[in-house]
């Protein structure tokens, strides 16, 4: 490429230069022309770009179809799930299913008590998690930062270590036993999820960021470090807040052993637990209607759909942060 | 400029709208008529409504997408589309069906080549007359040097670190703020802590009244199954189930996931179409309910369901499966559950990968196996080790999905063994009647996950480059 001779020396000018049209010349390419090469090149480039669309392709397909199967095995006959010959579509489409399973699956008590729980218990987490971040993030007084770092440390206990204890003191508040009233149970389902130290984590990052100018502005026109977090600090980190509430009620709604645990009727349960305790089995035949059944999942699965396909943005980006479910 | 644009979003907005409704309304006049319907034949056409009404539903949620996508777009490029991404959107939107959009903008498009021709110099000109004010890389012909602008990790508007309250050194204040969290973490966490650990070290203890026959160490022993209690009963599914199902789960499901999730983010970091709706795809299952899709996959591996059909095998997987046959199913589940979050992590990081690395290794020849074990994945080693430590401690604690898929601790219903139980599911079972035991196998799983957590720091000490 350089010329060899030393009396005219020429640059090369890097503006028109891409890296893309640099050809790298390597032993076994030796006798090859450049166009050659910039062929094989490109036809390397396509297969691969063909191969990398087919892998993925293919398991989105494996990933999609539960939901797939789970649409159409709703919308079949009992007689259809049971043949020897499985159809990818139902022959006769069964709306019927869903009449049946709303007959027999209390979806709209199931779903009145997970709503219950999701909201209060959101609220009360979005409470104690403002209050503590803003008080990690912004305020500065003895022994903040052990209390940080020993809340840190409880991140890495299982939560399965706290249920066993947790489950005694709910008892002894006396929100379970034989005389559980409705709000007992709310209670008992709701109180010990107030708090989350993994949001406060996350929130404190957030607040963290919010730059200093703003604090020192707000003392100079007077205001105090409780009408600063309200008025200032709340708005900024608004889709932090959002990512927790959606992440929490997704929590709610996929909860399944502590409601299980502190409710002895089930009519104060949640949805998973109505779900999996629900019998959908068919009276005449003795055997399960796999058809209601998967009725049922699709009314279940619907509506945390319906959530994502609204809250995609928020969704990906707080469990990308964020990590955990609920 | 932004005009043309503008009113074919409005035009969207209307048939995104009137597509909205009409699928709604004729998914609800079909579902009407097949209800009403007695033949065969009169439920032919009601079925046809119901299909067009869905696909309807279909482009009108296609629309919305495309409203949201395409707005973003223009206020990201400020409004000014080069003829390329014109040809780009337009094409987007022959795809999407949103044919008016599709015809404003490439007749727009026409009428800017038309006047790209009518403008453009000469191509001696061009190549002379050409200067461009920032250069990324190139030759800076005045002052002969090579020029090279390097993104710096933290650029960002404001200095956010290091940044304290200097008005109030000590303010008795925060204790308030804190005081509602410190509540609930002492006795919701701490406190639990403590106890369960204590009620581990109890012999039969009671919750409902709080009261033990004292202190002891055979909790451990019996749940292991090497000591009787002083009443006879003998613990022997804890070992012979819970621990080696536990185990399989976490040595097997745990390095699929993550070079599968791996491979897929990868590749979904390196295509050009699509990307945006497959990651959503992926993500998928993410949003679901445990328990709900537990039972999908239990119908998708019953003995005459779709996996069996497909295979021409009559395997048992589910109901009346025997132990190892039945993890085929359980694992193929929790592999699948667990893969979204792992993708939304690694794509995460290999976006904040600096391109040089990748050109360099481009000009060096490297092949492409060798740049993604050399480059990728030691580049990408903190994120590994956040999803390894992650996910090996939540399939410790697995439960949900053995629930959902079996409906039970066993394959065989109540008469058979709990032989699908895992750790955690003994400590549920447990919890109510042998209160000791449950926390003892809790604080024995908390030391496992404890010890595995720290062997996995240690390990990543020298493997890891932050």
């Amino acid at each position: 490429m350089a010329s060899n001779n030393q009396t005219t020396k020429t640059y090369i000018d890097f503006k028109s230069v891409k890296i893309s049209d640099n050809i790298v010349l390597s032993l076994e390419e030796a006798g090859k022309t450049v166009d050659a090469i910039k062929r094989t090149e490109k036809v390397t480039r396509i297969i691969t770009t063909v191969l990398t669309y087919l892998f993925i392709l293919f398991l989105a397909v494996i990933v999609v179809f539960p939901f797939y199967w789970m649409i159409i095995t709703s919308l079949k006959q009992n007689d259809e799930i049971r043949d020897t010959v499985q159809t990818f579509f139902p022959t006769i489409v069964m709306w019927s299913n869903y009449v049946h399973v709303f007959q027999v699956f209390d979806f709209t008590n199931y779903m009145f008590n997970t709503i219950v729980v999701a909201i209060f218990s959101t609220l009360g987490t979005l409470l104690t998690t403002i209050l503590a971040a803003f008080a990690f993030a912004r305020l500065k007084f003895g022994g903040r930062d052990a209390v940080f770092a020993i809340f840190l440390m409880t991140m890495m206990i299982p939560g399965e270590m706290m249920v066993i204890s947790n489950y005694i003191t709910v008892a002894s508040f006396g929100w379970l036993g034989k005389g559980q009233t409705r709000i007992d149970a709310y209670l008992a389902m709701i109180v010990p999820f107030w708090t989350s130290v993994f949001y406060i984590y996350l929130l404190r990052q957030n607040f963290k960021q919010i730059p200093n100018e703003l604090y020192l502005a707000a003392k100079v026109d007077g205001k105090s470090d409780w009408s600063f977090l309200w008025k200032v600090m709340v708005p900024l980190a608004a889709p932090t807040l959002i990512s927790i509430t959606i992440l929490k009620f997704m929590g709610t709604w996929n909860s399944y052993v502590w409601p299980n645990l502190v409710t002895n009727n089930s009519d104060y349960r949640l949805i998973s637990n109505g779900l999996r305790s629900s019998s959908f089995v068919d009276i005449d035949a003795g055997i399960t209607e796999y058809g209601y059944q998967m009725a049922a999942t699709v009314a279940v699965t619907v509506p945390l759909f319906l959530l994502f396909i609204f809250f995609r943005k928020y969704i990906m980006k707080g469990v990308g942060r964020a990590g955990i479910k609920g | 400029m932004q005009k043309p644009f503008r009113i074919c979003s409005i035009i969207d907005l209307v048939k995104a709208l009137v597509e909205l409704f009409a699928g709604l309304a004729l998914v609800l006049v079909g579902s009407l008529m097949l209800a009403a319907a007695g033949t065969q034949e009169e439920r032919l056409p009601a079925a046809g409504i119901v299909l067009i009404g869905v696909i309807l539903l279909a482009i009108s949620f296609c629309s919305f997408y495309w409203l949201s996508s395409f707005k973003k777009e223009m206020r990201r490029k400020d409004g000014n589309f080069d003829t390329k991404l014109m040809l780009k959107y337009g094409i987007l939107a022959v795809i999407f069906g949103q044919m008016p959009t599709a015809v404003v903008i490439l007749i727009e498009r026409h009428h800017r080549r038309l006047e790209q021709m009518r403008d453009r110099p000469s191509a001696a000109n061009e190549l002379y007359a050409e200067e461009r004010p920032s250069y990324a890389s190139g030759y800076d012909a005045e002052n002969k040097r090579i020029v090279r602008v390097l993104p710096t990790r933290n650029t960002k508007a404001y200095q956010t670190r290091g940044i304290e309250d200097i008005g109030s050194k000590n303010n008795w204040k925060g204790w308030i703020y804190l005081a509602p969290v410190i509540i609930l973490v002492a006795i919701f966490l701490i406190y639990p802590l403590v106890n369960t650990i204590f009620i581990a070290f109890t012999d039969n203890y009671k919750y409902a009244s709080g009261t033990f026959d004292g202190m002891t160490l055979t909790n451990f022993t019996y749940i292991l199954g090497l000591t009787d209690k002083a009443n006879g009963a003998h613990e022997a599914y804890f070992v012979r189930y819970a621990i080696p199902n536990t185990f399989l789960v976490v040595i097997i499901t745990v390095p699929i996931s993550t070079i599968l999730a791996l491979l897929i983010a990868v590749a979904l970091n390196s295509i050009k179409w699509f990307q945006k709706i497959l990651q959503t795809i992926f993500f998928l299952p993410y949003v679901t309910n445990a328990i709900a899709v537990g039972m999908v996959f239990s119908v998708i591996f019953d003995d005459k369901g779709v996996i069996n059909f497909l295979f021409h095998s009559d395997t048992v997987w589910i109901f009346g499966a025997n132990q190892y046959t039945a993890m085929v199913p359980l694992m193929f589940y929790i592999v699948w559950s667990s893969i979204p979050f792992k993708i939304l992590i690694f794509l995460s990081g290999l976006q904040g990968i600096d391109k040089q690395y990748y050109q360099a290794a481009q000009i060096d020849a490297a092949p492409r196996w060798k740049v993604l074990t050399r480059v990728t994945v030691p580049l990408l080693s903190p994120q590994i080790l956040y999803i390894l430590i992650t996910s090996f401690i939540g399939a410790w604690k697995e439960y949900t999905s053995v629930v959902g898929l079996f409906n039970g601790p066993g394959t065989r219903g109540k008469a058979g063994d709990p032989n699908m139980e895992t750790i955690v599911y003994y400590i549920y079972e447990n919890l109510n009647e042998n209160t000791s035991a449950a926390a003892s196998a809790a604080v024995f799983l908390f030391v496992i996950i404890l010890a595995f957590t720290g062997i996995q720091f240690l390990a990543s000490k020298k493997r890891v480059h932050y």
